[in-house]
């Protein structure tokens, strides 16, 4: 019973880091079209940073703030450097992308070397949920990532910035017709998922070894969660996530991460085969089962 | 000046500028033949060791040329290559591991193709005829790849074994059967003209390929799946085999992998591996065979020489490489170098036209025409 326990919180803290960097890459590929290779970079990025802030003497909260902004930043740079050449050329763009996530790892390799465990203690101690007993940080980063989720759905649906980076997303031609800065656009969305991925790595720093391939395990699954999402963004991105944390907790932590990656695909080409339009059509149609 | 020069001139005008306009049967043949020659040289002018080195190259290049067939005229961004690639050496390393030493490898190197072009159908059945989308397919061949050495790592134990052959896990499988050629391994020129016989059979069929009936279905195909289909092509099957041909194609690169090293091992499907391929056709414009083939060579090169000259360094190199050569030459380089070329033959051939006296550098004008780049 408490293992079950233990699971099902494990699948929450990886929904909170699913959804985090899932919509992260959600944004940059909705609005920008480019599937950003070095998603997973960025999120080693915001990982070492945390560790080098708390290492520095601050709290874990100031750390994972800062690094959330400074990657945010990062992104703003590479944008205004690189990618603001590659809008509209997606293939370019993934040369492009793989080129930079190169440069990074390899980079980080050279100034921390390879094997450099988790410097940072997680915090907060533990909490006990019916016999099992749960680190409290495994609730925080659940928490945090809801958060943000909402955060962003607030962002998108309430405000002009959001309503500007939907628009250019569904149709760039038509919105730029109606004024909106197509570029400047662009440029907040890539940004905006520059930094989420940043929060996403400064949040599993205190959970994980630090090598600079830490992101690319949840990478692979927020391409597929960004891919099963469907076009209701959100609430497929939420969907898509649960499932495939809870998939990945359970398989894991029974059969070890090669079933996980296995039933990943499994679920996957399942998926894709009943369900065409992502987890997105479960929420308009609700009679499924007519459709298969 | 009588209307004869004239008309003759023009004529000849005529002439260079269809030769620099777009690709064609001859221009291919030719950049083939080029190539062809360059690799006959290449073994006596270097020593022995280089050429050992050269086999690793080729069977990138091959898999890059697969890469070439199966994104650029099929449109089907796949990131499977690599991993087919390391099946072919695991499947050219299994079969010839359980028979005997003097036909086990022929048989190995007919067959492994064959097992890997099956999966590749049966992968591809899914794929193509549920119809999933190109952003999809990617996910779908990337994840497969990724899980290909996921397993691949944990087959450790010794359970894990096909026949005689134990899959090794992490450290992959060694002493892998050589060629045998009349009862002696094969010497590492019989190796090297092998593979490059491979390879140049690759960039033929795939250069030539777009202009044949079949080729030219399934450019359409990939421009617009839609349009096509509307005009009676069978959508499915046309992507299903170009996948499958192209499988074929990348495990004939992983079997000679194999027997280059008599080695082989998961290492050959990290993330890294399977994006590289797809990299090094987009560097050199994915729809140009012969491009990529040299793409894949000067990569090679580079990647060698920059780890043994400091290897932390090489992969930064690359990467600052890469991400210039795409903001200076958008859609790749082998375009660029075309163009430049084609342009440099209107030129040179509208000038020698004009003044007889200059005709003898027409020859130099040939070459010039049908360097790699334009004929792809």
């Amino acid at each position: 019973m408490s293992a079950v326990i233990s699971v099902a919180f494990q699948a929450c803290q990886i929904f909170g880091i699913f959804l985090i960097v899932s919509l992260g890459l959600s944004i940059i590929y909705g609005v920008l079209g480019v599937m950003n290779l070095a998603h997973g970079e960025l999120m080693a990025i915001g990982a070492y940073m945390v560790a080098m802030a708390v290492n520095a003497g601050l709290p874990l909260v100031a750390g994972i703030v800062l690094a959330t902004v400074l990657v945010g930043l990062m992104g703003l740079v590479l944008d205004r450097a690189i990618m603001r050449r590659l809008y509209r050329r997606p293939t370019d763009a993934i040369v492009v992308t793989f080129g930079i996530s190169l440069v990074v790892t390899q980079a980080m390799l050279l100034i921390f070397g390879s094997a450099q465990n988790s410097l940072i203690s997680t915090p907060g101690g533990e909490v006990t949920v019916a016999g099992a007993s749960i680190p409290t940080y495994r609730l925080v980063v659940t928490l945090v990532g809801v958060l943000a989720a909402y955060g962003l759905y607030a962002l998108f649906q309430r405000t002009r910035l959001g309503t500007n980076i939907r628009a250019v997303s569904s149709d760039q031609d038509t919105a730029g017709c109606f004024g909106v800065d197509t570029r400047a656009t662009f440029t907040v969305a890539f940004v905006l998922g520059s930094a989420l991925a940043g929060l996403a790595g400064a949040l599993v720093a205190p959970t994980v070894s630090l090598v600079p391939t830490l992101g690319q395990g949840f990478v692979v699954y927020a391409f597929v969660i960004v891919v099963v999402a469907g076009e209701r963004v959100f609430q497929g991105t939420v969907l898509a996530s649960a499932v495939y944390a809870v998939l990945n907790a359970v398989i894991s932590y029974q059969f070890g991460s090669f079933y996980g990656l296995l039933a990943l695909l499994g679920v996957t080409l399942v998926l894709i085969r009943f369900l065409p339009g992502g987890f997105s059509s479960l929420l308009r149609r609700p009679r499924v089962v007519a459709a298969l | 000046m009588s209307v004869t020069v004239a008309r003759q001139r023009q004529s000849t005008h005529a002439f260079w500028r269809r030769a620099a306009a777009g690709p064609s049967p001859g221009k291919s043949i030719l950049a083939v033949l080029l190539c062809t020659a360059g690799m006959l040289i290449f073994p006596y002018a270097v020593s022995e060791y280089q050429v050992l080195v050269a086999i690793s190259f080729l069977t990138f290049a091959i898999v890059t040329v697969s890469q070439v067939l199966v994104w650029g005229f099929g449109g089907i961004l796949s990131f499977a290559q690599a991993a087919f690639f390391a099946l072919g050496a695991y499947g050219y390393a299994v079969i010839a591991g359980n028979l005997d030493e003097t036909t086990g490898p022929v048989i190995a190197l007919v067959a492994a193709p064959l097992v890997v072009m099956v999966f590749a159908g049966f992968l591809g059945f899914f794929i193509f005829y549920g119809r999933m989308g190109a952003f999809l397919l990617g996910i779908v061949t990337l994840s497969v790849s990724l899980m290909l050495g996921a397993f691949l790592n944990q087959t450790g134990d010794a359970s894990y074994h096909i026949g005689k052959v134990q899959l090794g896990g992490y450290n992959g499988i060694n002493a892998i059967p050589p060629l045998l050629v009349e009862g002696t391994p094969a010497s590492t020129q019989v190796l090297y003209f092998l593979t490059a016989a491979v390879l140049l059979a690759g960039v033929a069929g795939v250069a030539l390929f777009r202009f044949h009936r079949v080729g030219v279905g399934i450019r359409a195909i990939a421009e617009n799946p839609v349009r096509a289909e509307l005009f009676g092509y069978n959508v499915r099957a046309y992507r299903l085999s170009i996948f499958m041909a192209g499988a074929a194609l990348a495990a004939a690169g992983g079997e000679f992998y194999a027997i280059w090293g008599s080695y082989t091992s998961p290492s050959l499907v990290t993330m890294q591996a399977v994006t590289l391929p797809v990299v090094v056709a987009a560097v050199a414009g994915r729809d140009r065979p012969i491009a990529a083939m040299l793409a894949a060579l000067v990569y090679s090169a580079i990647s060698v020489n920059l780890a043994s000259s400091g290897a932390s360094y090489a992969l930064i190199i690359l990467g600052v490489g890469l991400v210039v050569v795409m903001l200076v030459a958008p859609g790749g380089v082998g375009g660029w170098v075309a163009a430049l070329v084609n342009r440099l033959v209107i030129r040179i051939g509208t000038r020698s036209a004009e003044s007889p006296h200059t005709a003898a550098s027409q020859d130099d004008v040939v070459e010039l025409g049908s360097t790699p780049g334009s004929g792809a």
